[in-house]
């Protein structure tokens, strides 16, 4: 569903990688900080700029991504910074959750807000995530890290998402709503979702991910698929080889 | 992680000092101001509250309540305008001149006349916003800088295009009835500038347009991450704050019953303080238009009041620069004062 395809970043921080990600699945991104895992991320959705190769969603090539053009095509990105890039603080729940969707004729028709049918919409979705407490009308700033962290995937169900781009999700996050988030992957997955999973947490990374790429400095080192994808076999590949085979 | 908050002891003068905290944070420090202002003008001069006085007072504050929300509607999108003043001035020449000259062609309709002028001032202010607007969005260029240099540039033109003297001429259609005149009581600039008001209202409220200037303010990286065309939406917002100014500098016009090139100079101060004492944050994404309303009117209140009880005007002059310094203190405390 998700490829790139020998892709290669301007800053160079990325150089012909290609991955791909498929639906029903949890891919992940392994690597450590530098080693381009979060900047093929953002590439994808138009964040960085691309000096070669392709991305490729649903068959269909993607010449100049961009945020709009990728959510209308159904891939989301979800910063691993929440205050940063994610949510607008002194909003309520309701504006932030629907931020990403309110072109979509279920909140706004001809430029004109579709006020009660965007509250009950986003009511179901905080429900889905457990958000707490549930009241939509509060601003974000005044819920807990897990909380702000559910607002904003939840954007990514306020509109028919297919493909997730999982940016470090669960930092700042307290663990009953690490795995309540944890949950909520595996859901998107069964439901035929794609999801690229960039984490620095490795046991996250080995719990949630059918399948893993390792980056070290730009390139994809190796790729681990099930019963192969162990904590040893990642932690081996974040760091420069002693002797490099001939 | 969520680290305890110190614990303050729940002393009365603690406790009295989070509720006057909470009070602001939500309130803002208006409320207050409004009601010592009128008490002191009240107390001074009894002229103050009749009749006569509230509604000069009425009509007098619809040119700055027409000016300031436009420049809300740029501060909640995280900029600012400081060529409403200039685009005041530009309006009320150009508009006045294509006025009294259609008006001199064709003596018998006063209404075409009238039309021209209102049209070809929307115009400028359409330009101007999309310039300001341009220049901000699509070339990056500070709202400081730009709507500064813009402001230099409109003065300067509306000073060289009259040659420096008010253009006259204009039909008394236009003078009478709008500058002077009275519908059902109430001086004709009022219905202006509650149009404006309700229609600014339900932009803000009710359209994807308001909720995206929020969202470009309050996190502009966010909106963008979300797939809302910020370029777009910010230089349309300036097209709109030029829009309004422009409407006020026709109302103005009208008022003075002549083109002006200086018209409109304290203009951008003054909206700018009325906005920001109504609660719209010079951080952006924050505010709500009623506040900038009741803003501009306790602006006007407080020069009315100034003007009656014979105060000088350089000292007024002062006292408004003090009242914009401490609304924007107040805007930084609320930020700090939150939970």
């Amino acid at each position: 569903m998700l490829q790139a395809v020998a892709l290669t970043l301007v800053n160079g921080r990325v150089r012909d990688v290609s991955i791909d990600v498929r639906a029903g699945e949890v891919v992940g991104l392994a690597g450590l900080v530098g080693s381009g895992k979060s900047e093929i991320g953002r590439a994808v959705f138009g964040l960085e700029p691309i000096a070669s190769g392709s991305i490729v969603i649903e068959g269909d090539v993607v010449r100049h991504p961009s945020p709009r053009g990728m959510l209308d095509r159904g891939v989301i990105y979800i910063p691993p910074d929440r205050r940063e890039e994610g949510l607008v603080a002194m909003r309520p729940v309701r504006e932030n959750m629907s931020l990403a969707a309110l072109s979509l004729p279920m909140f706004s028709r001809l430029g004109i807000l579709r006020r009660r049918l965007e509250g009950r919409t986003v009511r179901v979705i905080a429900q889905r995530l457990n958000l707490r407490p549930l009241n939509v009308e509060r601003q974000v700033a005044y819920f807990s890290g897990g909380n702000q962290q559910k607002v904003v995937l939840g954007r990514g169900l306020a509109r028919n998402v297919k493909v997730f781009i999982f940016d470090e999700p669960t930092t700042g996050v307290d663990v009953g709503a690490k795995v309540e988030i944890y949950g909520f992957m595996k859901d998107l997955c069964e439901r035929g979702a794609a999801v690229l999973l960039i984490s620095s947490d490795l046991p996250e990374l080995l719990h949630l991910s059918n399948r893993s790429y390792v980056m070290h400095r730009g390139e994809v080192r190796a790729e681990f698929i099930g019963t192969a994808l162990t904590e040893e076999a990642v932690l081996a590949n974040f760091f420069d080889r002693d002797s490099d085979a001939a | 992680m969520t680290t305890a908050p110190m614990e303050r002891e729940a002393t009365g003068a603690n406790r009295l000092s989070d509720l006057a905290r909470s009070i602001f944070s939500t309130v803002g420090i208006l409320p207050i101001l409004l009601a010592i202002v009128v008490f002191y003008f009240a107390s001074q001069e009894s002229r103050f509250y009749g009749t006569a006085n509230l509604t000069n007072v009425l009509r007098q504050s619809t040119y700055l309540i027409i000016v300031t929300l436009g420049q809300a509607l740029v501060l909640i999108s995280g900029g600012f305008d400081l060529s409403v003043g200039a685009v005041i001035a530009v309006t009320s020449v150009v508009s006045a001149r294509y006025m009294s000259n259609h008006y001199a062609a064709n003596p018998d309709s006063e209404l075409s006349s009238v039309l021209v002028g209102v049209g070809i001032g929307l115009l400028v202010g359409t330009v101007f916003g999309l310039v300001n607007g341009i220049g901000v969005a699509r070339f990056k260029v500070s709202p400081f800088i730009m709507t500064l240099g813009m402001a230099s540039v409109g003065t300067g033109f509306a000073l060289y295009y009259t040659g420096g003297s008010p253009v006259s001429g204009m039909p008394p259609l236009f003078t009478r009835e709008i500058g002077t005149g009275r519908w059902f009581e109430i001086p004709v600039p009022v219905y202006a500038a509650i149009v404006a008001m309700i229609l600014v209202l339900f932009l803000v409220g009710s359209t994807s347009w308001g909720r995206y200037l929020y969202a470009i303010g309050g996190n502009t990286k966010a909106a963008y991450l979300s797939g809302i065309p910020v370029g777009v939406y910010t230089a349309s917002v300036y097209v709109m704050c030029s829009l309004l100014a422009a409407v006020a500098g026709l109302l103005l016009t009208a008022r003075t019953s002549s083109g002006e090139p200086n018209l409109g100079g304290q203009y951008p101060l003054e909206s700018i303080t009325a906005a920001v004492i109504g609660g719209i944050s010079l951080r952006g994404g924050e505010g709500r238009i009623i506040g900038a309303v009741l803003g501009a009117l306790f602006i006007t209140i407080l020069t009315n009041g100034m003007n009656l009880i014979r105060m000088e005007s350089y000292f007024q002059t002062m006292a408004i620069g003090v009242i914009l310094i401490l609304a924007v203190i107040f805007d930084q405390l609320r930020d700090r004062w939150r939970v």
